[in-house]
């Protein structure tokens, strides 16, 4: 995987991140009061975009170092 | 996470699937994110949560993208190197733009190298011609009879010796003309080689050069051919002219 995807993927999760601390940053969910319905939406669709988005750059990453390993002269994979 | 894969492989699946499945899970997500202030109906209620969710989908729809097309760009790359996708054939119009570039990079062969490849190419019809000694009736001899067709277009089995002016004939056996035999002209003559047959036309067909001048034009017209053979020679526009 190039270096553009990699980086697509870790600006995924920090895009999911954001989305998970939107409501407190940007105060249109007030501390200690019911979870509004946006707040709710937006800290699960947050959630999962970041651990999307941190799962594919890490299997992205381990394939990238596989590979490295692989081609290197003299070197076994399972090593 | 592929630990199972051959090293030789690149373009396994295992190493491309995980970065291409988040994209597409995110691409879903940033359209889920656009949609909802219209579907649920809290853009009038909650602006901030509203802007929020059109400015982040937005942005994670054109990051998602790019990492798609990136991701897929690497895997058929990968798939092109293990041979499992044909290489597709080069576009015309990029083979054209590349052309005046190409030609431009290309060094011009030295004039010598190209004389000395001319003079290989044309050593087998101009040696027996520049070895012929010269015979008086020379000039009558480059330019064949206007009755007879252009012995160029003849095969050698049809050119019968009987067809052949009896100069041709003595040029085409070889350089006699200085034995006694020469100056015999009766008994049945010697059928020649088609070898010896096809210099002799050839000889007659092109004249050899009298001076240096006439030399120096003859090769550059034959440049001049094969510059224009060499412009269009097979693999500039993917067609054979040859």
């Amino acid at each position: 995987v190039t270096r553009i995807a990699l980086g697509g993927l870790l600006a995924m999760a920090a895009a999911g991140a954001w989305l998970v601390a939107a409501p407190f940053v940007l105060r249109y969910q007030p501390a200690g009061a019911p979870w509004t319905g946006p707040a709710r939406m937006d800290v699960a669709v947050g959630a999962a975009l970041t651990v999307a988005g941190l799962a594919g750059f890490g299997a992205a990453l381990a394939g990238r170092v596989h590979e490295l390993y692989a081609v290197r002269p003299g070197a076994q994979p399972g090593q | 996470m592929g630990g199972a894969e051959s090293p030789g492989r690149r373009g396994s699946p295992g190493r491309y699937l995980p970065g291409l499945t988040a994209a597409a899970l995110g691409l879903c997500a940033a359209g889920w994110l656009v949609l909802t202030p219209f579907a649920f109906g809290y853009r009038g209620r909650a602006q901030d949560a509203a802007v929020t969710n059109l400015a982040t989908g937005g942005g994670l729809a054109l990051v998602c993208l790019a990492t798609l097309v990136a991701a897929t760009v690497a895997w058929r790359r990968a798939l092109r190197a293990d041979g499992v996708l044909a290489t597709a054939p080069p576009d015309r119009a990029r083979v054209r733009r590349r052309m005046p570039r190409a030609a431009a990079a290309r060094p011009a062969p030295a004039p010598d190298q190209l004389l000395t490849a001319l003079r290989e190419l044309l050593a087998p019809v101009l040696v027996p011609a520049a070895e012929r000694p010269p015979a008086p009736a020379e000039p009558a001899l480059a330019e064949p009879a206007p009755a007879e067709p252009a012995p160029a277009e003849l095969a050698p089995a049809e050119l019968a010796p009987a067809e052949l002016a009896p100069a041709e004939l003595a040029e085409a056996a070889g350089p006699t003309g200085d034995g006694p035999a020469a100056a015999a002209p009766a008994g049945p003559a010697r059928r020649p080689a088609p070898a010896e047959l096809v210099l002799a036309t050839a000889g007659a067909v092109i004249p050899e050069p009298r001076n240096a001048a006439e030399r120096r034009g003859g090769i550059a017209a034959i440049e001049s051919m094969l510059a224009r053979a060499e412009l269009r020679m097979p693999g500039y526009e993917d067609e054979e002219t040859w």
